[in-house]
């Protein structure tokens, strides 16, 4: 299996914290695989995703320890996120590494300029070409069906799976490489969570997924490889069948067997 | 449920379908083989047995990650147990066409021409026509359908009963010499083989009935 990021040796502490919050991390993320990360609520599993885009800095102060690599599929030599310094290259980074959080979080404008906004950004002023790329996204995310004939009405219009598949598209429309999912479907109904679900098994083909979940049954449903993660440390990590159905490590066995505690 | 884990599912039941054809076949072979008592043909039913048991395992193996990965509900979690079930039917099935090829191959010469003809002939047709009905049932998921079906394998089922019944009956009394008890005795036994086979067929109907129906496992 190819790479998309290994993180290796990896600590993270928060500003004025005296002990780190992730601890040693070694994790491989494989590219166009589904990774899930589990854990109990403080266990650092949301702090290790938000670390693959360098989003803790937006605030200053954090200390970073050990590498995260990152590789492109041009069989490039990877680059450690962390030697990035320069502004844009941040910003490269998480257009590289999108990111859709736990509620959804669609610009007030309209679903087009929603798509089409980061694409501006890049410098794409095209009209049509705008236009298509958002087709495509809207279509990869499966929700043209739904918004081709209201394009130009307000996002907030949408409902919260809508809202959440629109966020989804207007990350795919800038291209990513890899997707970062923080507990996307907690705040959406069944039906929705279902559709994410099926969209981020289609989106894998394309893009290399991680995702947060306190679902243990969503972790198992769509991932390819989980890691359960406990007090900072990475306790294991292996396939998802193994982890829950031979996990090796007492302490995933008791975490997904609700015995935890 | 998500794609993925239909087409897992659709895997499991077209191996569970694969595996079943096997044993339905061999039987229909030992049919043959016992109209002449070829040893050839019993040798080839033989042959459509091989690795029934480690292919029902690796099945069982992906029913359980089933289990593990999806979680599934209502009639979703019936259909995964009702699998699970019937791949235990079709081994037992599967040992049962052996033992009964095996006393074939050792005293298929030794059986009065007649009686293969009038009962063991018959008996063993019921059986297949049995198997036949029930593996059909996999692949129909229309509830009066799967009824009707489930009548006629009903119906072959007691006629296993009643030709064995007639069959043990004819052989005892035809029973002239107490040398002759051994081999009587294996070879009634693995006549009752037949019988066992059609219940097997009968319990695979009554899961498949149980995937769409509900209700509570139950015996027939």
């Amino acid at each position: 299996m190819k790479l998309a990021i290994d993180t290796k040796k990896f600590s993270f502490t928060y500003p004025k914290n005296s002990s780190p919050t992730l601890k040693n991390i070694n994790m491989p993320v494989y590219a166009n695989q589904v990774t899930a990360l589990i854990g109990p609520s403080g266990c650092g599993k949301s702090t290790l995703l938000r670390s693959y885009n360098r989003i803790h800095d937006v605030y200053p102060g954090n200390q970073y320890d050990g590498k995260i690599l990152l590789y492109n599929n041009k069989g490039e030599k990877p680059e450690n996120i962390f030697d990035y310094k320069k502004e844009n290259e941040l910003i490269k980074l998480r257009q590289r590494v999108g990111m859709i959080f736990q509620k959804p979080t669609p610009f007030p404008m309209s679903i087009k300029d929603n798509i089409t906004y980061g694409l501006r950004l890049l410098g794409i002023k095209n009209k049509t070409e705008l236009l298509d790329r958002a087709e495509i996204a809207l279509k990869g995310s499966a929700l043209w069906e739904e918004v081709k004939d209201r394009l130009n009405s307000s996002a907030t219009g949408l409902s919260g799976g809508q809202q959440q598949r629109l966020c989804i598209a207007r990350a795919v429309a800038l291209k990513p490489e890899v997707l970062l999912f923080d507990e996307p479907t907690s705040a959406l109904d069944p039906i929705s969570t279902a559709s994410i679900e099926e969209l981020i098994i289609e989106l894998k083909r394309e893009i290399t997924i991680l995702i947060v979940t306190h679902n243990m049954q969503q972790a198992s449903r769509i991932s390819d490889m989980t890691g359960f993660m406990y007090l900072g440390d990475l306790v294991e990590f292996d396939k998802t069948e193994t982890i829950f159905l031979n996990p090796k490590e007492k302490q995933t066995e008791d975490y997904i067997t609700g015995r935890f505690g | 449920m998500l794609k993925t884990y239909d087409d897992d599912l659709k895997e499991v039941k077209n191996s569970i379908r694969n595996i079943a054809d096997k044993v339905l076949i061999a039987n229909k072979t030992l049919f043959n083989a016992t109209k002449d008592c070829s040893e050839k043909l019993f040798s080839e039913a033989k042959l459509h047995l091989k690795n029934i048991s480690s292919s029902l395992v690796d099945v069982d193996n992906e029913i359980i990650k089933i289990l593990a990965l999806h979680s599934p509900e209502a009639k979703d979690l019936r259909e995964v147990v009702a699998y699970l079930k019937i791949t235990n039917e079709i081994l037992r099935a599967s040992s049962n066409t052996r033992s009964l090829i095996r006393v074939f191959i050792q005293y298929c010469e030794h059986i009065d021409k007649t009686i293969i003809n009038e009962y063991v002939l018959p008996l063993q047709a019921s059986t297949v026509k049995a198997l036949e009905n029930t593996i059909s049932m996999i692949n129909i998921d229309d509830i009066d359908e799967l009824k009707d079906i489930f009548h006629e394998i009903i119906v072959e089922e007691d006629k296993t009963d009643e030709l064995y019944g007639m069959l043990e009956k004819k052989i005892l009394s035809e029973l002239e010499d107490s040398s002759d008890f051994e081999r009587t005795h294996k070879v009634l036994k693995a006549f009752r083989r037949n019988e066992k086979i059609a219940d097997r067929a009968i319990s695979i109907a009554n899961l498949i009935l149980y995937i769409y129906e509900g209700g509570i496992l139950q015996r027939v």
